[in-house]
């Protein structure tokens, strides 16, 4: 059981770096490269408190399936950060350049 | 194609794959032992960010290049799973569990830095090799000189620790041992390996890896020889210990 809610974790904080990811594209899309990094930086940001803050937040909720979930938040937030170079973030910087 | 970043998530993904085999075969798939992975994964991220704040302060530089460094990941991951183990107060050994892992996930890794970094110094040996001149900081690149394949090198050396590692998770008893063999392993390795690197030399010659490594190495060979009088690994040579 924990072991899924970690997997479950794992894949909410999938769905908000792409959701996320996407956003900071549009929104940096034809924009110059010193303009793309305002929004780079709040994309970073948002996803470092989602994936780091409120991962860690669960693990003091006192509640069966908060550890789990806040666990998988937690691995999601680096395994995305690892594989795409990204600066505290699951942002490519390769689609911004 | 971001042959870098598909390589190093397939480094991950056999890494894992490695360390759910080995915590199965050794009962320890649990949620302590799930804790000490996040542990390492958070503190490794963390870790190769950290390392890239010691070679440059550009935003921009560590935004690209931040994520690079595997000793900086290694080293924030040794501190992450500490940190984890700490907060959940579990007391038992890790290590063992990530070390086969580790050796396999940076030979599948380091398959994504030979194709898109610097490959290492120019030589003259036979088997030196030519990268594209759009590869980033290699001035041998430009000028088309045949350069040392120091990634496959340390694909060779991990696949080897690997094997190595098969062959002594048998016969070592003392708990986290086979972690510190393969880390003092790595760690004389890898000093030794960046002699053909492509990286830039700080002082004496020496690259700001090789500088990292001169404490870390002397660290290991004390803990090395704290291990070895203690006969922790007297199974690996069948030695016998003087009553």
């Amino acid at each position: 059981m924990f072991v899924a809610l970690a997997f479950a974790g794992v894949a909410i904080y999938s769905v908000f770096n792409i959701v996320i990811g996407l956003l900071v594209f549009v929104a940096a899309f034809g924009t110059s490269d010193s303009a793309t990094t305002p929004y780079l930086a709040v994309g970073a940001i948002l996803l470092a408190l989602i994936g780091l803050g409120a991962g860690a937040g669960l693990q003091f909720v006192r509640k069966p399936w908060t550890k789990g979930i806040g666990l998988g938040l937690m691995i999601g937030w680096a395994l995305w950060s690892i594989v795409t170079a990204g600066f505290c973030t699951g942002l490519n910087p390769g689609l911004y350049t | 194609m971001p042959y870098h970043e598909i390589f190093v998530g397939l480094g991950v993904l056999v890494a894992s794959v490695v360390f759910v085999r080995e915590a199965r075969r050794r009962g320890a798939l649990n949620e302590q032992s799930l804790t000490a992975v996040a542990g390492a994964l958070v503190g490794g991220a963390i870790g190769m960010r950290l390392a890239g704040w010691l070679e440059t302060l550009d935003l921009k530089d560590l935004w690209l290049y931040g994520s690079r460094s595997i000793l900086g990941g290694l080293t924030g991951a040794y501190v992450g799973v500490l940190l984890a183990k700490k907060i959940i107060g579990y007391k038992e050994r890790t290590g063992d569990l990530f070390a086969p892992a580790v050796a396999l996930g940076m030979a599948v890794g380091r398959i994504g830095c030979h194709l898109t970094e610097a490959p290492g110094r120019p030589t003259e040996l036979p088997w030196g090799v030519h990268a594209p001149p759009t590869t980033p900081e290699c001035p041998g690149c430009l000028t088309g000189q045949a350069m040392h394949p120091s990634f496959i090198y340390e694909i060779i050396f991990q696949l080897a620790a690997f094997a190595a590692l098969q062959w002594a998770r048998k016969r070592l008893t003392q708990p986290g041992e086979l972690f510190t063999l393969y880390v003092a392993a790595y760690a004389v390795f890898r000093f030794l390996v960046e002699f053909t690197r492509a990286n830039e030399t700080v002082w004496l010659d020496l690259t700001r890896p090789q500088w990292f490594l001169v404490p870390s190495v002397l660290l290991l060979a004390l803990r090395l020889g704290y291990g070895w009088r203690r006969g922790y690994y007297d199974p690996l040579f069948e030695r016998k210990v003087m009553a």
